[in-house]
């Protein structure tokens, strides 16, 4: 017994040896560390780096409650046990080191001492601090959320002059304060006209370069280039000449995404809102794709879509196909070719989606989508049950 | 012409080919000359509107150039020296709607050109969307050392999420020495050379101003 007793404590003065060495190893580590972060208070601070380091060893040993100067517990630890609570109070120290590289230590002598920093009891009380809000810092006060501010943003614009004859709403926008056109849009309901500027027209568009461009055989265009003063068409009380020519669109357009769209093309962008609904984001797309404009409006118009998304193949939605082909969203393109050739029908030479089965309902696609595509849809479809049949037949 | 002068890089810009007025850049290696158009200047940014309307400045220039040849008849406006060349003209596409020329990413360093540039402005909403494109990279250097004009950017494009993280982070690392604000790193205090308004700084430190007072 005594001779296993004796036998154990040189066991264990050979482990506590070991363990001594292990723990200057790791002091020399956690020394170095400190160097690397803290040079300057490295060179006069060696005292201060044996504080932390002990301070985080008297930590360590505290919190598993195994100080190493009682005898009992001591006798239960093995070496092991002694190298993984150094390595957690490294750790510990490590930890004070990098959030006083954090803190900092502000102290009224004006020194910036480690010690000091790991004193600061400054760390609790700053955690509390409330983040100061932006709101009450901007140079002006904003809406609460863009949509209203997209919303008042319309009313101040539009100036709802009057009910012309044949009751149509009658609106007179200003796209570009000092534009040298004007837009005139006549739907069945609203009568629209938007001042604008035709050279930010001209270089976002091809489609207007053609209408607008110094080619183009518009006589009334060539005749508007030539009286333009240097000025741009500015009188001496900086309001825009009246007579602009007008630019008649003969297509029935969407008058709110028009607006959207030409305010894009002038970089009106300060109140545009972030979301728009679904049927808005169609009339965007059939704009774009009649202008040729999508390359300008394409930060816009990717943030829009991504909002429908998760609607890609709900009933309802199916002129997801015609937003995904304006705008380049090839994945949602493909995904939509394959479902619609799987559920399409061919009725009275007409291409319908089958949206539900019982009741029979099916839907015509949009009008703007072009027949090339609308004709694939179709030819996939007798190729997938070709190659069905093909294949039920002969394997 | 002076041999100091030779040295400029000359770069000239048509940012609006049928623009009616130049804006010039002269920096210390760079002399970059932009051709805008001075009403979508007007659209997009009050501080230009105020410069270039009826009653501004440029009235008196544009009457008092009439003698002056054809090339050079076009309005000069001289920039604020210390701009970024490339991050201004970034600006000046965007507020032309030219889309094209703009890059999707770009560094923090420029990111910080273009906040200083939309400031002195006050264009920022010109440039919706891209500065929620350009941020979201950088969005993860928000507490690094070195980044600490997050603060600014953020102020700059209203950007709650990263302004009240760094207003935070402030509150803890920031200094207050001879009334400029710093930061400590590594022990030491940094001074910032950040354009931010006084009170944000003054509310950020309010236990450091108290203490120092």
């Amino acid at each position: 017994m005594t001779y296993a007793n004796k036998n154990n404590s040189d066991a264990m003065a050979d482990q506590r040896a070991k363990i001594g060495q292990e723990i200057v190893t790791i002091c020399g580590e956690v020394y170095n560390k400190f160097e690397a972060s803290d040079p300057i208070n490295c060179k006069h601070g060696i005292k201060e780096c044996d504080y932390i380091t002990f301070v985080g060893l008297h930590k360590a040993f505290k919190s598993k409650k195994l100080y190493p100067t009682d005898a009992k517990l001591q006798a239960h630890i093995t070496p092991n046990d002694i190298v993984e609570i150094a390595k957690g109070a490294i750790t510990e120290v490590k930890n004070s080191l990098q959030r006083m590289s954090k803190v900092g230590g502000y102290s009224h002598s004006g020194c910036y001492g480690p010690a000091d920093g790991l004193i600061l009891s400054l760390q609790k009380e700053l955690n509390g601090i409330e983040p100061l809000q932006l709101t009450s810092f901007l140079k002006k006060p904003v809406a609460s959320s863009t949509r209203s501010r997209w919303e008042s943003f319309l009313r101040n614009e539009s100036t709802l002059t009057s009910h012309s004859i044949d009751g149509n709403l009658t609106f007179h926008l200003e796209v570009c304060k000092y534009g040298d056109i004007e837009i005139v849009l006549k739907t069945t309901t609203v009568h629209a006209t938007y001042v604008v500027s035709s050279h930010q027209l001209r270089a976002a568009s091809p489609t207007f370069c053609l209408f607008l461009g110094t080619g183009s055989g518009y006589q009334e265009q060539t005749q508007c280039r030539q009286e333009q003063t240097p000025d741009l068409g500015l009188n001496a009380d900086n309001s825009y000449q009246g007579g602009h020519y007008q630019l008649q669109l003969k297509k029935e357009h969407d008058p709110t995404a028009l607006f959207i769209v030409l305010l894009i093309l002038h970089a009106r962008v300060q109140a545009l809102p972030k979301k728009v609904k679904f049927d808005n984001l169609v009339s965007i797309a059939a704009i774009c794709d009649y202008y040729n404009c999508s390359a300008v409006l394409q930060p816009w118009c990717g943030m829009w879509i991504d909002s429908w998304r998760p609607c890609l193949e709900t009933p309802g939605y199916e002129d997801w196909l015609f937003v995904s082909w304006v705008l380049r969203e090839d994945q949602a393109f493909q995904t939509l070719t394959k479902k619609f050739s799987k559920n399409g029908i061919v009725e009275d030479n007409e291409f319908l989606i089958v949206v539900s089965e019982e009741p029979k309902n099916a839907k015509k696609l949009s009008k703007f989508i072009p027949r090339e595509i609308i004709g694939i849809v179709p030819a996939q479809r007798r190729y997938m049950l070709y190659q069905y049949s093909y294949e039920s037949i002969y394997t | 012409m002076s041999k100091a002068q030779q040295q400029l890089r000359d770069i000239n810009l048509d940012i609006c080919p049928y623009g009616d007025m130049e804006i010039v850049l002269t920096t210390s290696i760079i002399h970059a000359t932009y051709r805008v158009s001075s009403h979508q200047l007007c659209l997009g940014s009050p501080v230009f509107r105020v410069m270039l309307e009826a009653n501004g400045p440029r009235r008196h220039q544009s009457s008092s150039s009439t003698a002056s040849d054809a090339h050079s008849s076009l309005f000069q406006l001289k920039a604020a020296k210390e701009h970024d060349p490339t991050a201004l003209a970034t600006v000046l596409y965007l507020l032309h709607g030219r889309v094209e020329e703009i890059p999707e990413s770009i560094t923090f360093d420029n990111l910080l050109e273009i906040a200083i540039i939309c400031d002195y402005y006050d264009c920022a909403a010109t440039i919706r969307p891209w500065d929620e494109t350009w941020m979201a990279p950088h969005r993860c250097l928000t507490s690094k050392p070195g980044y600490e004009s997050w603060l600014f950017i953020a102020w700059v494009f209203g950007n709650q999420d990263v302004f009240g993280e760094m207003t935070k982070y402030f509150s803890r690392i920031g200094v207050m020495v001879d009334w400029e604000f710093g930061v400590i790193v590594a022990g030491k205090v940094k001074r910032l050379d950040i354009h931010l308004p006084q009170v944000i700084i003054g509310m950020t430190m309010p236990n450091y101003t108290n203490d120092l007072c």
